[in-house]
């Protein structure tokens, strides 16, 4: 059954939709991780144009972290100044980002950058999250216990100017470092149609120093809005937000994403996260090799854009 | 039931041409029409085959001329179109090159008796901008932004890319005949056909003379839920950003409730 994509302007299967939407649903809930990293590549495989892929998908995670983020804020475990700062980055981020794509998009370079980014960040992702599941898998062999992290400890983040209190996190710090994660956050979400959770929460945890207790539900707050707005923006700049595939992707998402939650309880993580990893590895490697070797076509056509 | 009507209403035509007291300087010509003016693009489109059929008319002792042929040609809206090309740069495929066309149909479908060249001399299908060739030569007046050692190249490429997605088609002996008078021919407009006016031209030749031709039009919109979505998109992006977002929130929450009633 085909389906067409009013944006796209092509029809696609039903099935072949729902499908993704449940199997990278699926994956997320089991691991916890956003499902746009994946998604994105996903789609531009399957022929949609990169520029409406990466706005379809900012739509689409509006509605996979919402219930998330409502779930962490009734747990108070949103800290809700930093969600500001970072916020405030982001919306900067998404600003620029937009219209870079839409510059981009002029000058018939918006697919590179965006597979670039992609090979880029899907090739560290996957690389961290393998050596992270073999480091596992042979800590619980040797039943070594993990160093304990340092608290307190004081890093060059502490001499940055325009310091600012988070009560919730309890911390003291600088703004600058949290608008500047929030800002390239909203630059990703921009350019590459994801939420940002794999930059954010490592950043969060390890530069500054938040809590882990609330790192989870302030990055839901921040993606939910950042990814609102990317969505609002892309529809007004580019016009590349189609609805009706991100609408599809949501439903096949949610059930994915219900299925894969209770997955997870029952199945032993570390061997599938490290498939996971290879997925995300083999999605770089594709992505990559589809740039290096010659293409069978050199010429491509699209509508002239009058630059304005 | 649309062809029925159509058989008969060729049957009077036909037979209105053949009824005795013709006067004898009446041209021979040809007729034409469209199965349905109008495809609507809705939810569920997948591409459509379009029939197009008609009569020779005022047609002579046919012992006496020579053989018949005929070139359908349906063309699509015209719209500007950047073409780029790709270099290799540090190991990467990039877009490099750039070219502009004009004006390029968005589909371009010959159908024929024979090959199109050789049913006539290509200085008349020049003239008429029928088939591949003679679009190309077109396409090259229309560009901007290139010296002429490369024009060839691009408007050729424009051509094949077309191709390659099914927008431009050339089909050799897809017309069939009914006798001495009645056609019939199919052409098939693809699931990603762009919108707009489209043209049919039916041109008939003998001896690779133009003796006949009969312009009859179509048009390909969205329609419904399509068509809505689509304009409030380009004429009101803001609202339509906007209800995205909102449409997301009520997804994911009231995803989250039922199942967790679940």
């Amino acid at each position: 059954m085909q389906i067409y994509l009013p944006i796209a302007e092509q029809s696609m299967n039903v099935f072949l939709v729902l499908g993704m939407g449940g199997v990278v649903g699926f994956l997320s809930g089991m691991f916890g991780v956003g499902g746009g990293f994946l998604m994105t590549p996903l789609l531009i495989f399957t022929g949609i144009p990169p520029a409406v892929a990466v706005a379809t998908e900012a739509n689409q995670i509006v509605a996979s972290s919402v219930s998330g983020s409502i779930a962490q804020w009734r747990r108070k475990n949103v800290d809700v100044k930093m969600g500001l700062v970072l916020l405030a980055g982001g919306v900067v981020g998404s600003f620029i980002g937009v219209a870079l794509v839409k510059v981009l998009r002029q000058m018939g370079q918006v697919d590179l950058v965006i597979s670039l980014s992609y090979v880029f960040f899907l090739g560290f992702i996957g690389t961290l999250m393998l050596l992270e599941s073999v480091r596992t898998y042979y800590k619980s062999k040797s039943g070594n216990a993990p160093p304990a992290r340092r608290p307190g400890q004081h890093n060059w983040i502490h001499k940055l100017p325009f310091k600012m209190r988070f009560k919730r996190s309890k911390l003291y710090i600088s703004a600058i470092p949290p608008i500047l994660v929030g800002l390239l956050v909203g630059l990703l979400a921009a350019i590459m149609g994801v939420g940002g959770g794999f930059i954010m929460v490592p950043a969060m945890i390890y530069l500054l120093r938040m809590p882990t207790s609330v790192v989870v539900g302030t990055s839901l707050f921040q993606i939910v809005f950042v990814t609102a707005l990317v969505t609002v923006l892309h529809s007004v700049q580019n016009q590349t937000v189609d609805v009706v595939l991100a609408l599809m992707l949501m439903a096949g998402g949610v059930i994915g994403a219900q299925i894969g939650a209770i997955a997870g309880q029952k199945l032993k993580g570390e061997q599938l996260r490290a498939l996971l990893a290879l997925m995300v590895l083999g999605m770089c490697f594709k992505l990559g090799f589809d740039l290096v070797i010659e293409p069978s076509e050199l010429y491509s056509l699209a509508p002239a854009l009058e630059a304005h | 039931m649309i062809r029925a009507l159509a058989l008969s209403l060729l049957l009077l035509l036909t037979g209105a041409a053949l009824a005795p007291p013709t006067p004898a300087a009446r041209a021979e010509g040809v007729e034409a029409d469209l199965a349905t003016h109008h495809v609507a693009v809705k939810t569920d489109f997948a591409g459509v085959n379009v029939l197009l059929f008609g009569a020779i008319v005022n047609q002579g002792d046919i012992d006496n001329l020579a053989l018949l042929d005929m070139i359908i040609v349906v063309r699509g809206p015209e719209r500007e179109m950047r073409v780029r090309k790709k270099e290799r740069i540090a190991g990467l495929w990039v877009n490099r090159e750039s070219a502009t066309f004009d004006s390029v149909p968005g589909y371009y479908a010959t159908l024929s008796t024979r090959p199109v060249s050789e049913i006539a001399p290509s200085y008349t299908l020049l003239q008429n901008g029928i088939g591949f060739t003679s679009l190309q030569g077109k396409l090259i007046l229309s560009s901007t932004g290139f010296t002429q050692g490369n024009a060839k190249d691009y408007a050729a490429a424009v051509v094949r890319v077309h191709q390659s997605q099914n927008l431009y088609q050339e089909l050799k002996g897809a017309i069939d005949f009914t006798g001495q008078h009645l056609f019939r021919a199919e052409f098939e407009l693809p699931a990603n056909v762009p919108l707009g006016d489209y043209t049919a031209d039916v041109y008939t030749f003998r001896g690779g003379k133009l003796i006949g031709n009969y312009t009859t039009n179509l048009k390909i919109e969205k329609s419904g839920v399509e068509r809505f979505i689509y304009e409030l998109a380009h004429q009101q992006p803001l609202i339509y950003g906007i209800i995205s977002v909102i449409l997301a929130l009520a997804a994911g929450m009231g995803a989250a409730a039922l199942f967790r009633k679940a």
